[in-house]
């Protein structure tokens, strides 16, 4: 009879919270939003392109090899991270003060002939301060264009020098006998370097020193389990006000009129707790797997995790709310508990991102601990040894607090 | 039935309870009567299981309370004083989980749920959240609940306690006629009327004391045929026991400086001479309050007080 009337009771919990649809969607909601928010601040894989460089070129050289620049520029394809648009200079100024591009270069006047004579030429660039990135990237990339022209200058000058200068006599094309020359200049130049540019004397080869940490599979992999587990905690600290609601109604009191005894009922109440608790699993599991592209054969595990481990919140908050001694003291009591615990546990950032020293308590609590095993379940890289000691380590921690809860509601807080 | 033997409860320094004993029989409705706080909820508590004992037994339906708790359980229905409802499910709902708590499931369940929403008169109102009731009805859902299991025994903690006339008188007809079906009732209330109206026996509180206990008749026996006579004004105990000293078969109940309480035969005809003692020992007589023999002027000769003080 009190395995079915633990039935019985969380059905009567479930239906009263069904009464309540907009705590229960919260609830559940939880986590959706919690993950969307995730999608729009990282902008999850699949999700978008990868952000480009905008780099503004004013011409103000106008001559053979600055219009071949910002040409070859202007038509590169949505692969190159750079995308470079030509522009007066007002107009490129007003982009820059409005944060519409990462950079500005000025072409000045005598760029291209300063190029082909191998002279001094200043170029400046100027960057969106709003950015921090972007204008890195175009730093670098200006850096190494720099030093290509004058490796160009060097080796391909008086080629260069010769096709800038135009047909000789005022004619409108080349002889073809001068295009043979130059061809055959160039060709030389290139056949000489072929020893140190095909293949090129010098390599990288890039070793990782130290044993290679396997890498998590993306960032929504990493932040996602300690976001399950805040909604769990808040579902916690949200149903456990539900025995001072009933000591109050006078309902509590009796169900201990019953012969069913208190036991039965405070684990209908668990049930129930946990009924809520594996549905929001479920659903943050099928969001996360369409935002994050987790991997599909650790979902099924994960999802069995997340539903037990989160049952163990269910006593600690309860057993917080009944000691104290009313109503507003129990959730002072477990407000005072859950901001720790979601810091320390990995649900307000992950942790990698936290210090050792707060790693290593974090691992400890009990959020912490569960979040920790559910991510290694999703990567599908669990140690089996460590998610037994974690499940068991939880479920003593969670039958020691349906004890004390036990005690303390047939006790004190019933007298109370 | 119910078999309380020298029951006691404290709270610390504080005697809730203090060692009463009395006996049920199927069938009968046995009423506890006392002023607030008298020790009646406590005594209700410590029957129910809710509340330990701190001395004495409690044996219901035949198991001890202490050692079978479950089995004495079984047998206990409860109308507590204040509504324990959950305010938003539905009456049916209610019932139906009430129900369940004691046992019965299935078919017999759903019978069992329309019979009794049938029998307190909410079958038109049972899919409705208890929480759009008003205080009559969810009074007697809350009646409806301690009996949806068919209890042997019915323990009912004031149930009339701020309802409407109708519901009252509802809830009164109600309980006659599970006592005549052969439920053992025990019914504490404040209200001297209602104790009189449906007990077949009655057990007097005060301060967790059981003053008094018998049937109506043997209560109103122990007034006698004396009526009670209250006086308001000025007095003087020594001189007011001196002077009514010549009255055949007066009683002196209780005497302060501005009223005056006593019991004596015939108290209309003797008004005068009353009167007239009175003011020629210098004491003056304000208002006046006859009563007829009946459980509140027990009660008042018994403590000196009202049962509603």
């Amino acid at each position: 009879m009190k395995l079915r009337f633990v039935w019985i009771a969380a059905l009567k919990d479930f239906r009263r919270r069904l009464k309540d649809p907009v705590a229960l969607l919260l609830w559940l909601g939880l986590p959706l939003l919690i993950g969307g928010l995730l999608g729009l601040v990282i902008d999850g894989p699949g999700s978008g392109a990868t952000p480009r460089a905008k780099l503004l070129l004013v011409d103000q050289d106008e001559s053979f090899l600055s219009e071949l620049l910002v040409g070859a520029g202007s038509g590169a394809g949505e692969d190159v991270p750079i995308e470079i648009v030509s522009v007066e200079l007002e107009e490129g100024l007003a982009q820059i003060d409005e944060g519409e591009a990462s950079g500005l270069v000025v072409l000045p006047e005598g760029f291209g002939e300063a190029l082909l004579e191998g002279t001094a030429l200043e170029l400046e660039l100027l960057t969106n301060p709003a950015q921090r990135i972007l204008p890195k990237i175009l730093e670098e990339a200006l850096t190494m264009l720099v030093d290509a022209a004058f490796y160009l200058q060097r080796v391909l000058g008086a080629e260069l020098q010769a096709l800038a200068a135009g047909p000789p006599g005022g004619a409108s094309f080349f002889t073809n006998a001068v295009v043979a020359a130059q061809a055959a200049s160039i060709n030389d130049r290139l056949q000489r370097l072929d020893g140190v540019l095909f293949p090129p004397l010098l390599d990288f080869e890039v070793e990782v020193v130290g044993e290679e940490e396997p890498q998590p599979l993306n960032i929504g992999l990493l932040l996602f389990p300690g976001m399950l587990f805040l909604a769990m905690l808040f579902i916690a600290q949200g149903t456990s006000g539900d025995l001072w609601q009933e000591k109050l109604a006078g309902t509590l009191q009796r169900n201990l009129q019953a012969p069913v005894g208190l036991a039965a009922y405070l684990l209908g109440k668990l049930l129930s707790g946990a009924i809520l608790i594996a549905a929001v699993t479920a659903v943050g599991l099928a969001f996360g797997a369409l935002l994050f592209d987790f991997p599909a054969a650790g979902l099924f595990p994960a999802f069995l995790w997340g539903s037990f481990a989160g049952l163990a919140l269910l006593p600690l908050f309860s057993f917080l709310q009944i000691l104290g001694s009313t109503q507003q003291a129990g959730n002072v009591l477990t407000t005072v508990l859950l901001f720790p615990l979601m810091m320390l546990g990995g649900s307000l950032f992950p942790f990698e991102a936290m210090p050792d020293w707060m790693v290593v308590v974090g691992q400890w609590t009990p959020n912490g601990l569960a979040s920790a095993r559910f991510q290694e379940l999703l990567e599908g890289d669990v140690d089996l040894g460590e998610l037994a000691r974690s499940g068991g380590l939880l479920l003593a921690f969670g039958l020691a607090l349906f004890f004390l809860t036990l005690r303390r509601a047939g006790g004190r807080f019933l007298a109370s | 039935m119910i078999q309380i033997q020298d029951l006691k409860k404290s709270y610390g320094d504080l005697q809730a309870v203090g060692g009463i004993s009395f006996s049920v029989p199927q069938g009968r409705i046995y009423g506890l009567l006392g002023p607030n706080g008298a020790g009646k909820s406590t005594t209700i508590g410590c029957i129910s299981g809710l509340i330990e004992p701190t001395a004495g037994s409690v044996r219901v339906d035949g198991h001890d309370l202490a050692r079978e708790p479950a089995a004495a359980k079984r047998s206990l229905g409860v109308a507590p004083q204040e509504l324990a409802l959950y305010e938003d499910l539905s009456a049916s709902d209610n019932l139906a989980y009430w129900g369940a708590a004691y046992g019965l499931r299935g078919a017999a369940l759903k019978q069992r749920v329309r019979e009794v929403l049938e029998r307190i008169e909410l079958a038109d109102r049972g899919k409705e959240p208890v929480k759009n009731f008003s205080g009559g009805m969810q009074r007697r859902l809350n009646f409806g609940c301690g009996i949806v299991h068919r209890p042997k025994i019915l323990l009912l903690d004031e149930p009339t306690a701020g309802v409407d006339p109708q519901s009252r008188r509802k809830l009164l007809d109600l309980v006659r006629e599970l006592a005549s079906e052969g439920t053992c009732v025990l019914y504490t209330t404040h209200y001297m009327e209602e104790a009189q109206e449906i007990c077949d026996e009655l057990g007097i509180l005060d301060h967790g004391e059981l003053i008094a206990s018998g049937t109506l008749e043997e209560l109103r026996g122990m007034l006698g045929e004396r009526d009670l006579l209250r006086l308001a004004g000025r007095f003087d105990a020594a001189r007011a026991a001196e002077v009514l000293g010549v009255f055949e078969g007066l009683e002196l109940v209780a005497v302060e400086a501005s009223s005056l309480t006593l019991a004596m035969p015939g108290a209309s005809r003797q008004l005068p001479a009353l009167f007239g003692a009175l003011g020629e020992a210098g004491m003056e007589v304000g208002e006046t309050t006859l009563t007829q023999p009946n459980l509140e002027s027990l009660f008042i000769k018994l403590t000196g007080r009202e049962l509603r003080e």
